[in-house]
């Protein structure tokens, strides 16, 4: 089971703020007060935006939780599409027209015939 | 059949041994020209669909075969192109999958040619799709001149949902499919629920993300009728149920990691409402008490699950749930939900008065729409109250008007009286003072013989009251008012009406 996906905001909010998933709330409270003071709003807005988002979710009582459980949105990696795939690849219709010939086949048509010398080498 | 399953992924096939029929020969001759053009081998793969003998040609597909690897050339010479035009004749074009593979190379190899051969044939899909992936394939070629070499042509999410949307998820590899299948059922949510049930199913079966396919089930269910409740989440009505047990499962998905426990806890919260919602008490207490076992380090989850539990016992235990939602609102006087729980309890025992005014101290501590628009409500009713008692001309006994009890109507049933009660109701003084005193009789007597029977003060009683009210608004509109300007819409912001929404945990009436 991977749970990563909809547990990685926790994990980089856990790593912004240096702290274990089992830290308590004080704890976590006072990892992002050390942090604020390293990084105050007025000189590094970006981080102390980041920190705070960081300790709102990590003391979340439930709001941002729902909002990652409910995205209408898959919250693992889009599927790759192959270059080597049935489309648009070399030698495609070849196996596509091959495919067809093994469908409908007819052994017995193949087999009854006269025997001939082998078949003419490109 | 092997031979040719060989040839397929590129194999040549073991030479016959001769002497053997000329059948077998040309088998094999189609299938070395097939693992030729598989390998790229372009010239070799014509030479040896050419080497097919005539008789065979045509069951062979021998000539769809040479046009076929004859498209894998880098440039389509002048031949080529017009043996792909002419292969649109063939009997081999009769195949969906030759016809799609055929166009997607053509496409590729002589664009124009290509375009207008689907064009012609409908396949504007087929145009559309192999785009798209001559554009991906050169974004993915950039970016790999850029960073390592990556063989994928990558999506990101919302390109990834529209692809699959439009061209499903069977173009995708096998080992990229499962979660191909869940993209689209992300897709499908909303817009077509039982292919989206389908296509979890699918993608559970071949192993998709566990936690994402449930979250799914649980949007799927929450989507019922495409109408979900603002406040919680829920369409409420018939797929609450559905929607609790989805969300149950997640939960119990999430709980065996304990990284996961604020999920898990919301997960359980929402399976909790859901049931609650679909009137499962005891499985909305059991959903609670999971909850409440992993939210013993995470207090920030204690007062919302007070709440839940106090709704979960306020039929059986209306005492116990009004401690909790109490003691809630001692920890968070602002918690909205705290205060309509314990409203709804007052107006559940009949306490109108204590219900209104909490109310509006709920209002002052509250910035919630549904509660200030409840208390609103109530002050004007109160304001029109005190100014139906200063109203000379309409002549109601002051005890009536200021005690608010229109059980006291039914006593005295007549024309000033019933003026007073139609003003309360919200009809203009200028519609009042048109009626007759014959239709204001009338009223009264009506208005007395609905309140027979039913308890003065009690919430039946109120109910009939209001409902008549209701209808004498109206009537007395037809009456009178054909005369008169229109009246304000319900709803307008100059007439608030009492909604009782404040009176709903989840703000609805």
């Amino acid at each position: 089971m991977n749970l990563m996906s909809v547990l990685e905001p926790y994990q980089k909010a856990r790593a912004l703020l240096g702290v274990s998933s089992r830290a308590s709330p004080s704890e976590v409270k006072t990892a992002y007060r050390k942090l604020v003071v390293e990084h105050p709003p007025d000189t590094d807005p970006q981080k102390f935006q980041q920190l705070r988002d960081a300790y709102e979710l990590l003391t979340d009582g439930g709001a941002r939780a729902k909002q990652i459980l409910l995205r209408p949105l898959p919250a693992i990696d889009p599927p790759a599409l192959s270059e080597q795939g049935d489309v648009a690849t070399r030698g495609a219709t070849a196996i596509a027209v091959l495919r067809t010939i093994a469908s409908r086949i007819d052994l017995d048509v193949l087999l009854d015939d006269t025997p001939v010398a082998g078949a003419r080498r490109p | 059949v092997d031979i040719l399953r060989q040839a397929a992924s590129g194999a040549a096939p073991k030479t016959p041994s001769e002497p053997c029929a000329t059948g077998v020969l040309a088998l094999h001759a189609v299938a070395s020209a097939a693992a030729c053009a598989t390998r790229g081998d372009v010239n070799g793969a014509v030479g040896w669909a050419r080497g097919v003998p005539g008789p065979l040609r045509s069951m062979l597909l021998a000539d769809e075969m040479e046009t076929a690897v004859i498209l894998a050339e880098e440039t389509l010479s002048p031949e080529a192109t017009a043996r792909a035009a002419a292969m649109q004749s063939a009997r081999a074009w009769s195949w969906a999958t030759v016809r799609k593979a055929f166009v997607a190379e053509l496409i590729d190899k002589a664009p124009d040619l290509g375009r207008n051969i689907a064009r012609h044939y409908g396949m504007v899909d087929q145009i559309e799709l192999h785009t798209m992936l001559q554009q991906l394939r050169k974004a993915s070629a950039g970016k790999a001149s850029l960073e390592s070499p990556s063989p994928h042509a990558r999506l990101n999410v919302q390109g990834a949902l529209d692809f699959v949307r439009r061209f499903g998820a069977e173009l995708f590899r096998d080992a990229d499919r499962p979660t191909a299948l869940l993209y689209e059922a992300f897709a499908c949510i909303g817009k077509d629920r039982r292919k989206a049930a389908r296509l979890l199913d699918r993608a559970l079966a071949k192993g998709a993300d566990l936690i994402e396919a449930l979250r799914a089930r649980l949007l799927l269910a929450m989507s019922g009728t495409g109408l979900m409740c603002p406040d919680c989440g829920f369409t409420h009505g018939h797929s609450a149920k559905e929607a609790a047990a989805a969300a149950d499962h997640l939960a119990h998905a999430l709980r065996r990691d304990p990284e996961a426990a604020p999920l898990a806890i919301t997960a359980f919260i929402l399976a909790a409402e859901g049931w609650l919602e679909a009137g499962f008490g005891s499985k909305a207490r059991a959903s609670i008490l999971e909850a409440r076992a992993r939210a013993q380090a995470l207090p920030a989850f204690g007062s919302r699950l007070d709440v839940l539990e106090a709704v979960a016992i306020m039929e059986g235990e209306p005492n116990r749930a009004r401690a909790l939602v109490e003691a809630v609102l001692e920890r968070e006087p602002t918690s909205a939900e705290a205060w309509k729980v314990l409203i709804l309890l007052a107006d559940r025992e009949g306490a109108q008065e204590r219900a209104d005014a909490l109310v509006l101290e709920a209002a002052a501590a509250t910035n919630d729409l549904s509660l200030r628009e409840e208390a609103r409500a109530i002050r004007e009713e109160r304001d029109a109250a005190r100014s139906d008692e200063q109203e000379p001309e309409i002549g109601a006994p002051d005890g009536v008007a200021r005690s608010h009890n229109l059980a006291a109507l039914s006593e005295d049933p007549s024309a000033p009286i019933m003026r007073v009660v139609l003003r309360k109701a919200g009809v203009p003084a200028a519609v009042v003072n048109a009626l007759s005193d014959e239709r204001l009789m009338a009223y009264a007597a009506e208005l007395n013989s609905l309140m027979d029977g039913a308890p003065r003060g009690s919430a039946e009683m109120k109910r009939r009251v209001f409902a008549l009210l209701d209808r004498l608004f109206e009537e007395s509109w037809k009456e009178a008012g054909k005369r008169l300007p229109k009246p304000r819409q319900p709803g307008s912001s100059a007439a608030p009406k009492r909604t009782g929404a404040a009176r709903s945990i989840h703000g609805k009436g």
